[in-house]
């Protein structure tokens, strides 16, 4: 219920985007967030409810490997 | 890039952190209150990785475990009206009620339907206008924004039975109230996205509590629990965010904004806690006409919890799903006697399928 996976917009039609989950697509509603075409985004419940940052993720790894 | 979340040799680096900052810390209760937290902890032995005193317990994270028995009563009532149709995410389906659940109801010819997003059931009212499409609205802060944006735009035979839930009350009722000392919490990733860091910082305040916003990969979850260590050991109390990638500080405000438009906070029950005050939305005014309880007479009376489930303490964290007698003994996914072993997230379902531990 609470899951939520990343994919890849590939369109964007209105409030609609095809998002691709590795090899599937499917329609998902974008009006929670500001994206566009090649931006990843979470998707819960059909909505895409965030947009992931690759620059954060790499502030991520960084900081990982830093405490390790 | 995101493999390195996944990495065993950064996973076994990291456990080698958390043994060595941990010796002599006494014993540690580190709660999470999600269901795919406990997924990733299960699914991926993270227990196993960690030394004795500490422990990583499982909150009230998961929303088909917390709705009621009698909201499972509510919506069997009124999928038995023949001009109804109900809609729910699957796992609901086979929750057990107080006589039934929705899944007997549907194989008696009730018109039940699962949907993978409440977009589907709006579509659904459309194309019948003239019967009513009921929609079983569970899930937390991930989930409300969704109902909110369709409730704002839905057609006049649309409403939803509103089981949505917040989950910052339930942490800080358990500080307050609960059996459990607990000594830090790992706070649900995906929540988090949209309430951002804010509702988190009182809770650590009152309570002198650290708090770590981690996402769902096996090396996010032991890095959090590693950063709440090194702040427990310090004495700070702070709300830290391990999932920065996909978590922002001020959340999602177009979300936020959804949610504030359509909801207010109420009291609700959750099951196995009393009502927590300010942990429910209710629908505003203007949208009551989208509230199946004031729509339909529902009139239930007392409901019954499925005996000897000891579902309501699991949710609380005073016990892992092996302590319950009826584990995989009587209860098991074929047979779910409570709802934490109905859904994908509950803990009794994972602990079934995944768990050696
Ligand atoms: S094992 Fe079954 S009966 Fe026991 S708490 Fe879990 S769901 Fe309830």
């Amino acid at each position: 219920m609470c899951l939520a996976i990343p994919g890849k917009i590939l369109e964007i039609h209105g409030n609609k985007a095809i998002v691709d989950f590795g090899g599937i697509s499917r329609e998902v509603r974008i009006d929670l967030v500001d994206a566009d075409v090649g931006d990843y985004v979470i998707v819960h419940v059909g909505y895409a409810i965030q947009k992931l940052s690759e620059e954060e993720a790499e502030e991520n790894i960084r900081l990982l490997r830093e405490m390790i | 890039m995101l493999h390195e979340f996944r990495d065993k040799s950064i996973a076994k680096r990291l456990s080698g952190r958390i043994r060595k900052i941990s010796k002599g810390m006494g014993h540690i209760k580190i709660m999470h209150v999600c269901g795919t937290h406990e997924y990733t902890i299960t699914r991926f032995g993270i227990r196993s990785l960690l030394p004795e005193n500490i422990e990583v317990i499982s909150g009230p994270g998961c929303p088909v475990c917390v709705t009621t028995t009698r909201e499972i009563d509510e919506a069997i009532l009124l999928s038995k009206n023949e001009d109804v149709i109900v809609t729910t995410f699957g796992d609901m389906l086979r929750v057990p009620g107080s006589e039934s659940s929705l899944v007997d109801a549907k194989s008696r010819g009730c018109d039940v339907r699962v949907v993978y997003s409440i977009s589907d059931a709006v579509e659904i009212a459309r194309e019948n206008s003239r019967r009513e499409v009921i929609h079983v609205a569970i899930g937390f802060e991930t989930t409300s924004p969704s109902t909110a944006v369709e409730i704002k735009n839905a057609p006049e035979n649309f409403s939803i039975l509103n089981c949505h839930r917040l989950i910052p009350p339930a942490m800080e009722f358990l500080m307050e109230r609960g059996n459990v000392k607990i000594n830090g919490f790992i706070n649900p990733g995906h929540v988090s996205t949209i309430i951002g860091l804010r509702p988190y910082y009182k809770i650590s305040e009152k309570y002198n509590v650290p708090q770590v916003i981690a996402g769902f990969e096996p090396n996010d979850v032991l890095f959090a629990i590693l950063i709440l260590l090194d702040m427990i050991k310090k004495g700070e109390f702070e709300v830290r965010n391990e999932y920065s990638r996909v978590v922002r500080e001020e959340g999602n405000l177009r979300a936020i904004k959804a949610i504030n438009e359509v909801f207010k906070p109420s009291d609700v029950k959750w099951r196995g806690f009393p009502e927590i005050p300010g942990s429910g939305l209710k629908l505003r005014n203007r949208f009551l006409k989208y509230d199946a309880r004031e729509k339909f007479d529902i009139n239930l009376r007392n409901s019954k919890e499925p005996k000897g489930c000891r579902c309501g303490d699991i949710l609380k964290g005073t016990i892992h799903p092996r302590e319950c007698p009826l584990f995989s003994k009587i209860c098991i996914p074929e047979n779910p006697i409570g709802p934490c072993m109905v859904s994908m997230e509950g803990a009794c379902a994972i602990a079934y399928r995944y768990g050696s531990e």
